[in-house]
């Protein structure tokens, strides 16, 4: 069925194509060279703005990846209608009986999403109704989906994982939603620190482990700007209403701190504490795999058993600290322990 | 419990990773993981290496200086949990030639008996649960219930 679908879907792609001007943008991630093929500029902005800073020239290169995205609003060309029933969609986006061992298909929702991805042939389409209409999420992290099922065939492993380091490596802090990801890791840039990431990065197939950016955004509660003052000329939502986070992109004002890539020398489990001193215990191996690899399969549609393999390797080779973040601001403890890690 | 009674791992459905001194399950269809430490380790080895319950229950009698019934009722309380959370599944037709009888108790002499526990981390279910379609659009598609929306429940922050 998901054959079928994808042929056709690629079909409605394809007509996108002819109907207006393609518009295409390459990217250099983890090591592997990504063709977006935009149907018109519509997406074109809201979706390469986070993954500017990977962007390569076009060239005779063959891509490792060719994703196909268009919007029905301004093509006037939507992807087939969906064969499948509203019982069908599952949980992180999957759709019931529309995958097999090629062919992946997802649908957000919220964002009127749909993609598919050719695992063979390395092929992906996204389409979304309107382009005016993508959640903050999807223009902060665009393609997440796609592009993760992409690298974890390529060997490379996305996870939910801020990082940030010094010249020297980096640290990955791992935890659920509301552990202190995110505010430690923009508390990290604000501070001087290097930053890889507040939210999702990619492991690389080397070893030793190398960490890659690959959005160059942060979200935080505006509740917690206060903590990161620095950063306020980096918003790009300040209109923003309800609780929707405030959404930073960040630019090479910012460069000598934004590396693409860092060696990964530990992970931390980052805890807000009552009081105390901000500081550090050692972790197992266990705990890490703990903090890192439910959020990181619950955010990949079909992602499984091999992921939790990948992030096993990396928890077996580097050292995990729960971070207590108390009252101490905690960029100077990441320094100091990259400093003493070997 | 039946004494002679074998399990293995819930596969595909149920994954493992070994550490030194943890075993991490994660039921793949539920989206919860499970921390199995100490004595709960070596009784997992021992359910993987094919042992029926009655030997792992005379092997832990062995190697820990505690009262055998106290013992086997934490050992059977465990296989219990463990099969409540279909972790593991009945394999009743296992060869036990095929055991590689490397397996035994890691236990350290003078060392008191503390019975495995299956810790279980749901954190992620809230996650993976998924808001009810009220409506569709002309073509099918789903219409979300806060167009202008912050994003979905569903991880994506």
């Amino acid at each position: 069925m998901i054959q079928q679908y994808f042929a056709r879907a690629a079909e409605a792609a394809a007509r996108a194509e002819t109907s207006t001007n393609r518009v295409d943008r390459d990217f250099v991630i983890a090591g592997l060279r990504a063709r977006l093929s935009f149907c018109g500029p519509a997406l074109v902005d809201p979706l390469t703005r986070a993954l500017g800073h990977l962007a390569a020239p076009p060239d005779d290169t063959p891509a490792d990846l060719h994703l196909t995205l268009w919007d029905g609003a301004t093509t006037g060309i939507d992807a087939p209608a969906p064969p499948w029933s509203t019982d069908d969609y599952i949980r992180r986006g999957e759709i019931r009986d529309y995958h097999d061992e090629r062919y992946r298909a997802a649908f957000s929702i919220p964002g009127t999403i749909l993609m598919l991805y050719d695992i063979a042939a390395h092929r992906g389409l996204y389409w979304t109704r309107d382009a005016r209409c993508l959640p903050s999420y999807e223009i902060g992290a665009p393609c997440r989906t796609p592009l993760g099922w992409w690298l974890a065939g390529h060997g490379r492993q996305p996870v939910h994982a801020a990082a940030v380091g010094t010249d020297r490596g980096c640290v990955l802090l791992a935890g659920k939603g509301g552990a202190g990801k995110s505010n430690t890791a923009l508390s990290a840039l604000a501070a001087g620190l290097s930053y890889l990431s507040d939210d999702y990065c990619v492991i690389g197939a080397e070893q030793p482990t190398v960490v890659y950016s690959l959005y160059r955004t942060g979200k935080i509660l505006d509740g917690d700007l206060p903590r990161v003052p620095t950063l306020a000329p980096f918003i790009a939502n300040p209109g923003r209403t309800g609780d929707e986070k405030a959404l930073f992109f960040f630019d090479d004002r910012l460069a000598p701190q934004l590396p693409l890539a860092r060696p990964l020398h530990a992970i931390l489990i980052p805890r807000v504490v009552a009081a105390g001193p901000t500081a550090l215990r050692r972790a197992t191996p266990a705990e890490a795999l703990l903090a890192i690899a439910p959020s990181t399969t619950s955010l990949m549609p079909y992602a499984g058993g091999e992921v939790l393999r990948n992030l096993s390797r990396v928890v077996k080779n580097a050292p995990a600290f729960h971070l207590d973040l108390g009252r101490d601001p905690a960029p100077p403890v990441i320094a100091a322990l990259l400093e003493s890690l070997p | 419990m039946d004494r002679s009674a074998r399990f293995r791992i819930n596969a595909p459905r149920v994954i493992h990773e070994p550490f030194e001194h943890e075993v991490i399950l994660v039921n793949l269809d539920t989206g919860r993981y499970y921390c199995l430490q100490k004595t709960g380790v070596d009784l997992w080895t021992g359910l993987m290496d094919g042992a029926s319950v009655g030997e792992i229950v005379d092997a832990f009698v062995a190697a820990y200086d505690a009262p055998a019934d106290e013992i086997t009722v934490a050992i059977l309380d465990a296989i219990a949990s463990l099969q409540r959370e279909e972790l593991v599944v009945d394999a009743p037709l296992a060869d036990p030639s095929l055991r590689s009888g490397r397996w035994h108790v890691r236990a350290a002499a003078g060392r008191p008996f503390q019975a495995p526990t299956l810790e279980t981390y749901t954190d992620m279910q809230d996650l993976l649960l998924l808001d009810p379609i009220h409506e569709v659009d002309d073509a099918g598609w789903p219409v979300p219930a806060d167009p202008a929306g912050k994003g979905p429940s569903t991880g994506q922050q």
